[in-house]
């Protein structure tokens, strides 16, 4: 393979420049997505309903807040990570947020499991019915917040862009299952760890790749 | 860099004419070989037009810079290594495949015209972007910058492209994989 001259480059890309509007700040945005995955949690409980044991069982120091405290550490750890990725000199904010979201998610799954030694209490068609119903609306609820996240990364150049966009899928659907969590009815740890903890994960190998899609898509209208 | 993002050609020539220096430095620190150091400030320069709407002016502009001279040499390090294994398999793939075909009906113009009958029938079979990203590099011999500029691609994209339609390549003219 042969190479321009570095020389010849420079002329290139002087010729191919057009003005670009800036990315907003980073703090911006992320207020933008948080406040949007805030209201999207708010709207759902609003009309989902709060379960009536919520403040019970978040004072319990149990199974239930732990679930609920890796999950907001998801979504805030990951909305901040995939935003800073989108940014070269970013990277610290962008590898900090990996090592909540991740954190978030362990204590969600992994330290509730040992702790509270969480093993199905029923098995069979019914139980893997309420989980799937909770793991989906969770990846459901994340939609608006999947698009709005795929707007904000095409404002900026993400250096791999899938990871990023997958990273954007997990805190969406974070939030959704942080609705999901608080408004679901089950009193099961199983459940809690299988459909709420778990739904990031899963929503970040079903949303990555549109994620990745749109944000290509509008990253290179602009 | 700040004017650089409204569209001020001759402030954007002026800094990367600037920056080429520092680069350059950083890069043959980094790697201890001047024709990959070149290599690699390629990739920079072409990376911080396509980032440029990223920069604050209220952020330090070296560390912006240099973020992404790091990220470039990581990927420069990943991708000479995985080349490094496909490099010779490639050549030896291509070179094999492009036998001279009957000179009487080569078209001057079209660098397919070129390719033995064989190649041109398996190239035929490969994805639009793929065959054209073979095309260019090995066919036309442009380079991976002028090719993915031609693609409107990153020259990141238009390798893996082009490293895609070899294997497919590979597998339809029954090479074995590497």
């Amino acid at each position: 393979m042969k190479r321009v001259p570095t020389q010849e480059l420079v002329t290139l890309l002087v010729r191919d420049l057009e003005p670009r509007r800036r990315v907003p700040r980073l703090r911006a945005q992320l207020a933008v997505l948080l406040g949007a995955g805030g209201l999207v949690v708010l709207g759902i409980v609003a009309y989902r309903g709060l379960r009536p044991d919520t403040l019970d069982l978040l004072r319990s120091g149990e199974a239930f807040p732990l679930v609920a405290a890796g999950l907001l550490a998801a979504a805030l750890g990951g909305s901040a990570a995939a935003l800073a990725s989108t940014r070269p000199d970013r990277h610290r904010v962008a590898q900090a947020g990996l090592l909540c979201g991740a954190g978030g998610l362990a204590l969600a799954t992994g330290i509730a499991a040992l702790c509270f030694g969480a093993v199905p209490s029923a098995s069979g068609a019914e139980v893997v019915h309420s989980a799937l119903a909770c793991a989906v609306s969770g990846i459901l609820f994340a939609l608006p917040l999947s698009i709005l996240a795929a707007f904000l990364m095409s404002t900026g150049a993400a250096r791999q862009l899938g990871r990023t966009a997958a990273v954007a899928a997990l805190a969406a659907t974070a939030f959704g299952a942080l609705a999901v969590h608080f408004t679901c009815p089950s009193l099961e740890v199983w459940h809690w760890i299988t459909a709420h903890a778990l739904a990031p994960v899963l929503g970040a190998l079903l949303l990555a790749a549109p994620v990745r899609a749109l944000a290509l898509r509008w990253e290179r209208r602009t | 860099m700040a004017a650089a993002q409204e569209g001020d050609k001759a402030a954007y020539e002026r800094l990367l004419e600037d920056i080429l220096p520092a680069l350059r430095s950083f890069a043959r620190r980094r790697l201890g070989d001047d024709v990959a150091a070149e290599d690699v400030v390629q990739e920079v320069l072409l990376s911080v037009h396509r980032a440029r709407q990223t920069y604050r002016p209220e952020r330090p502009f070296e560390p912006w810079l240099f973020a992404i001279a790091r990220n470039a040499i990581i990927d420069f390090q990943r991708a000479r290594t995985r080349r490094q294994r496909e490099v010779v398999l490639e050549d030896d793939l291509l070179q094999s495949a492009c036998a001279p075909t009957d000179p009487a009906h080569a078209d001057a113009h079209d660098p397919r015209s070129e390719l033995s009958p064989l190649l041109g029938e398996a190239l035929a079979k490969l994805p639009e972007a793929q065959r054209e990203a073979v095309l260019m590099i090995h066919v036309e011999g442009l380079s991976v910058i002028e090719a993915a500029l031609r693609a409107r691609v990153s020259p990141g994209a238009l390798r893996v492209r082009a490293h895609r339609g070899y294997r497919a390549l590979r597998a339809l003219l029954g090479r074995p994989a590497p």
